[in-house]
This record gives structure tokens, sequence and C-alpha cells, in this order.
């Protein structure tokens, strides 16, 4: 009876055992059915070895397929390997076609000696950079390109992920045309003041100034002669800071004419209000500048020369057209005391006219950079926007 | 007595500035007109009527400009010269003040100025005001 007994028992252990490990394998082949297992290690004859599984690279498939941007592996040549569904999308083009053949067909013509740069930069590491992709039909994608190469040591090829910023350049263009209706703005608020000052202002003081005259005619003692002439005297510096003004707030050499144009007028204005002596050297001659951005360079070169004249110790300074990065720029610079750059822009009190400045020159498509130091004088870059061709 | 047919469109400066040729010069204002428009209908009223020596005429008029006047004065009546006035000394505004034909360009904040000008004008001279600089 007892043996019977320990037999059901053994029976009952074992069936018990085997329960517990169909659970386990129940569980193994719902990970593997679900992707959550890329491989075994297995203990074989030869000893332990790894065993993957052919769909293994279904979740990666599955996810680069479906992913936002464009992605593409190349061979060392620039040949395509692989891209995903999205690149298609972006040109427009079945993604089958594109494999085979060259990445570097696909950016616009313009831009592929930069691409053929950064694409020999790749072998060494990653690399990330805006392009414009272009397909057959001339659709042009704006996007940043962001290039990996794949493999350790000798790159066994590239893999790159493109993405479409057509709506952050929308953006930007949105926020460029903007300032450029602010900068209006306030410009047309400026000739209106001008023409305030101008057209009324100056006119009741010179008619004042005329008026006063006519009491010389009648005799007066020394004293009030002196005191007329006094008042007559004064009325000249009004009319001299209401012309001064007026011409500042609107000079009607920004209605129309170049750039180079208008410096040179300000250069003249400079030395004539503040005895700044300003060089203007012209290396690069500028494109035809938007009036907008033109008004908007004027104002801020202008700032940037008054900072001369307040801070710098100098009575010299130059302004030069030049090109930098393939770009045309601006630079401000003088040889006057200067300053810690660093220190300085970090405070937003201190250096609050240069930060608005920076800000509006931004808004525009522009950048300003500031190198200064102390008894080394200042250096002050503004590139300006290159203009980006879109559908 | 010399006959001056004035434009300019501020009111106050246009009676400070007849007082002046007037008690000052001696001289006979015939009218004064507050825009172009106004001074060409005067002008062509006059035809057969009043004999004009000068017209002097502010640069800045609303709508159509005080140069683009004295421009058409030299079309329709080549005989009459025109003395430019202004408050400002605008390179632009002199050299086209030149090209459109006046005579001359003297500042509004310079009255003994403004009677030389006239006066040289009005005896068949030129006359460019010696303020002038390339302000603007």
């Amino acid at each position: 009876m007892v043996k019977r007994n320990q037999t059901q028992q053994q029976v009952q252990d074992e069936a018990d055992e085997l329960k517990s490990r169909l659970a386990e394998t129940e569980e193994t082949l719902r990970a593997i059915q679900e992707y959550m297992v890329d491989a075994f290690v297995v203990n074989r004859e030869h000893g332990i070895q790894v065993v993957t599984l052919n769909e293994s690279e279904i979740p990666y498939r599955m996810m680069v397929e479906s992913m936002n941007e464009g992605a593409v592996t190349l061979i060392p040549d620039g040949t395509i390997f692989y891209c995903n569904g999205r690149l298609g999308e972006m040109l427009q083009v079945d993604c089958e076609k594109l494999v085979g053949t060259s990445f570097h067909d696909l950016i616009a013509p313009e831009e592929q000696r930069r691409f053929e740069a950064l694409f020999q930069q790749t072998v060494s590491g990653s690399v990330r950079e805006e392009f414009t992709l272009q397909t057959v039909k001339g659709n042009r994608v704006p996007v940043q390109l962001s290039m990996y190469p794949l493999g350790e040591g000798r790159a066994s090829g590239i893999a790159v992920l493109a993405t479409d910023i057509t709506e952050r350049i929308q953006s930007e263009e949105k926020i460029r045309s903007l300032a450029a209706e602010l900068t209006r703005v306030e410009q047309e608020e400026r000739h209106r003041i001008s023409q305030v000052l101008h057209d009324d202002l100056q006119q009741r003081l010179f008619a004042i100034k005329a008026q006063l005259s006519f009491l010389k005619d009648v005799n007066l003692s020394a004293e009030n002669y002196r005191e007329l002439d006094q008042v007559q005297a004064t009325l000249s510096e009004s009319i001299a800071i209401t012309r001064n003004l007026s011409i500042d707030l609107s000079p009607i050499v920004l209605q129309g004419e170049g750039l180079t144009e208008v410096l040179t007028w300000l250069a003249f204005r400079m030395k004539e209000q503040y005895g700044l002596q300003v060089d203007l050297e012209t290396k690069k001659k500028l494109y035809q500048i938007d009036s907008h951005l033109r008004m908007l360079l004027f104002q801020s070169i202008r700032e940037l020369l008054f900072n001369v004249v307040k801070h710098a110790d100098i009575s010299q300074a130059k302004v030069m057209l030049d090109e930098r990065n393939g770009r045309p720029c601006i630079v401000v610079s003088d040889d006057g005391k200067g300053f810690d750059s660093e220190t300085v822009m970090g405070d937003p009190q201190a250096a609050h006219g240069l930060l608005i400045i920076k800000d509006r020159l931004n808004l525009l498509g522009c950048s300003m950079k500031l190198t200064s130091k102390p008894g080394e004088g200042t250096r002050i870059e503004i590139e300006l926007p290159v203009e980006r061709k879109l559908n | 007595m010399c006959s001056i047919l004035l434009v300019e469109d501020h009111k106050i400066m246009a009676e400070t500035l007849v007082r002046i040729l007037r008690t000052k010069g001696n001289f006979h204002v015939a009218d004064v007109a507050e825009s172009a428009e106004d001074a060409m209908e005067w002008l062509l009223e006059q035809e057969t009527g009043d004999h004009i020596d000068l017209a002097l005429v502010d640069v800045v008029l609303p709508h159509m400009s005080g140069i683009e006047l004295v421009s058409m004065i030299q079309q329709h009546y080549p005989g009459l010269p025109c003395l430019m006035i202004s408050g400002r000394s605008n390179r632009q505004y002199v050299s086209r003040s030149l090209e459109a034909g006046a005579r001359g360009y003297v500042l509004k904040d310079d009255l003994h100025e403004v009677m030389r000008g006239v006066q040289h004008v009005l005896g068949g001279g030129t006359y460019w005001s010696k303020q002038l600089s390339l302000e603007e």
C-alpha cells in the first residue's frame, strides 16, 4: 500500500515538473513569437554556440520602415544599398528604384561639392549638416543629413538619416517675413516722426528765429540786444538738433540706394557728428539686398559705430564688406580699448544693446559674432543669409 | 518793385517770409501758393496779367515737390527764374534742383542768406548757399 502511494506521488511530481517546463517553454515561444529574443546560446557537441533567429531583424526593420526620417545605407563609394520607404516618399519616387544609384546624385547640384567634402569626413566619424535633396522631377526637399560610419575601424558602409526640415524652413521664413514687416513698420514710424520734425517743428523754429530778427530793427538796449543774440543762438542749436534728428530717423539715402552708398553716407555722418573716422573697405561687393535687411543693417552698423564712439576710446573704426563661408559678411572693427566679450555678452544688462542688435539680425536670417579682449580692440562679424531656393 | 511768387506750404513760415521779403527787401509778394498745383494754376491765370520776377519755391511740398514744380515752370515759363528754399541741404535735393533749372538754393534758417539769394537771382545771377554740404 505504501509502495503504491509512493509511485502515485512520484507520478504527481513528474507531472508537476512537466507542467512547469511546459509553461517555461510556452513563455520562451511567446517571447520568440513577439520578437523579444534575437538569439539563443546552445550547448552542443563542439561547445557553446550562439544561434540567431532568422527573423530577429524584423522589429528593427519595422522600426526603420515606419520612422519619420529617411534612412539609407551606402556602400563606401556612395551607392545606395538600402533605403526606407520614407525617403522614397520625400523624393516622390519608388524607394526600390533608388537602390543601386548614387546618393550624391540626389543632392542639389549647387551643394554637391560641399556634400562630397562632408562625405569624405564620414569615414572617421559621424557628421551632420543641412542639404537640399533634388528629385529627377526637380522637386527640392531641404533636409538635415546625419551620416555615420558602419562597422568598426575601416567603414564597411555609411548610414544616412535624412530629416525633412521643410516645415522648419517655412517657419523660419515666416519669422523672417514678420521681422521684415516689423522693420518696415518701424521705419514708417521713424519716417513719420522725421516728417513731423521737418515739416512742422523745424518750420516753426525757422519762423520764430526770423521773427526775432525783426526785434533787432527796434531800438534795443545793448543788454537786450545781447539777450536777443543769445535766444537766436539757442534757437539755431535747437534747429540743428531737430534737423539732425530728422535726418537720422529717416535718411533719404536709405530710399533706394545700395548698401555701399548707405555706408558711405553713414561714414560721412559719423565723422561730421562724432569725429569718428570710418574707413570703408569693399573686398567683396554684396548682392542686391532686400530693402528691409538693408535698413536693419544700416541701423545695426550705426549702433555698433556709436558703441565705438562711446566706449572704445578711439577715433577710428573700420567697416569691411567681405565673404565668409560662402556668405556675404560685414565686419565692423576697431583697435580701441576692447572688453572681455565673454563676460559682457553673458550679462544681459551690460550687453542689452548688443543682444537686441543680435536678435534683430537673427530674425532676418543674419548671424552676428563678436570678439573682443581688453586692450585688443573689438571685431563684429555679421554674416548675411544665403538665399535658399525652395519649390 | 520786384514781384515774387512764394510757394510754401507751412502757414507760419509763409507769413514770416512774406513779412521779411516786404519789409527787409521791399519786394512785392504777388501770391503765396501752398502747393505746386496751386502755383501752376495761379501762373496760368496770370498769363495776361501781372509780371512775376521770381518764384521762391520750398523744396518739400505736399503731392508734387518743389523741384518738379521748378521743372514745369522752366518748361512753360522759361524766363521766370526760380530760387529753392529749404530746411535741408540734402545733396540729392540740391543736384536735382540744379537739373530742374533752379538758379539757386538757400536755407531757411539763415534769413540774411535768403535775402542775398533773392537779390542775386533777381539781378540775373545764381546763388547756392555756402552752407550746402553732404549732410544727407
